[in-house]
């Protein structure tokens, strides 16, 4: 009697026994991935949510500087509004952007590094970031980075 | 007697049953790992691209005496694309939506490469209703092709020569 009740608990532990070589298989090749796209750079840049980037080929890792962001709605600088986009847009408004001039003065942004950094929505014309860059230049900068999407 | 004691005692593999491995181990494992990882995974990666004015326009300005160098220039218009040296233009391509006028704009700056005496600089002279991201293609383009120094101009309408 307690050989056929110890024979039904064994074919019982045999029936449950979970198969995880396909769990195994799965979680292996979700592993390979997780590697692959793992970056053991941090990314110091992190772009404002507002802003869609274009997509570039580009690879050269984004680095902390100065950084205009021209949203769909306004003009920023280190995330602090300076103008509205409809104040900058139109042939009628000057060339140069005078609350963004003044910001870029006042601050002394550009005086340790006159390197700045465009974070523009790639939705928008080239005529706003021409007057972008056209007073950063007036300000002091020499050269210029716009941030973008690897699109690896 | 049992048959698992002395000299009768069965192999694992006499026994008809494949041996089976422990993976509870690799399992643990893989638990610990995976939200890490996914934690410190890069989806998108934000690069950038760096450019310059032309030197008459920005405020490093060369001397007033030197003779400007011709230069490569990528016109981007909102209908097409045109290719210039100094004052000549080369080629004109229509603007379509696909990747189609890309691929050839590509293919044509390649093709005039050798003519030119650029030294790797290239100007992409922009119309002001142009897309931002359609400049952002344009420049990713020269880069390709081997001009590492990209410059950024605005461009007008020319009525006369039509760039």
């Amino acid at each position: 009697m307690r050989s056929i009740s110890k024979a039904a608990n064994m074919s019982f532990m045999d029936a449950v026994k979970p198969q995880l070589t396909s769990l195994v298989d799965v979680l292996t090749v979700l592993l390979i991935f997780l590697i692959r796209s793992f970056s053991a750079e941090a990314s110091l840049v992190s772009p404002v949510s507002t802003v869609s980037l274009p997509v570039s080929s580009c690879d050269k890792v984004a680095r902390m500087m100065t950084s205009i962001e021209i949203t769909p709605d306004a003009v920023q600088v280190n995330g602090t509004h300076v103008a509205s986009l409809s104040s900058v847009t139109g042939s009628g408004n000057p060339m140069q952007i005078g609350p963004l001039y003044e910001k870029l003065t006042k601050d002394n942004l550009l005086a340790a590094e006159s390197e700045v950094m465009i974070q523009a929505d790639k939705s928008i014309e080239f005529e706003i970031i021409k007057k972008v860059m056209f007073t950063c230049s007036k300000a002091g900068a020499k050269d210029y980075t716009v941030l973008v999407v690897n699109e690896e | 007697m049992s048959i698992a004691d002395g000299k009768n005692k069965l192999k694992l593999s006499d026994t008809g049953d494949a041996p089976d491995v422990d993976v509870t181990p690799m399992m643990n494992i893989l638990m610990i790992l995976l939200p890490v990882l996914i934690s410190m995974a890069v989806f998108t990666k934000i690069t950038m691209l760096q450019f310059s004015l032309p030197p008459d326009l920005g405020t490093a300005a060369g001397s007033a005496n030197a003779k400007p160098k011709l230069k490569m220039t990528v016109v981007v218009a909102t209908q097409y694309y045109a290719i210039t040296y100094g004052e000549t233009m080369l080629d004109s391509i229509p603007f379509t939506a696909d990747d189609k006028s890309e691929n050839e704009l590509r293919a044509r700056i390649s093709a005039h490469k050798k003519t030119f005496d650029s030294a790797g600089e290239a100007i992409v002279a922009v119309r002001d209703k142009v897309r931002f991201q359609r400049v952002v293609r344009v420049m990713d383009i020269c880069r390709e092709s081997g001009y590492g120094k990209i410059g950024i101009s605005s461009a007008t309408v020319n009525s006369e020569s039509g760039v």
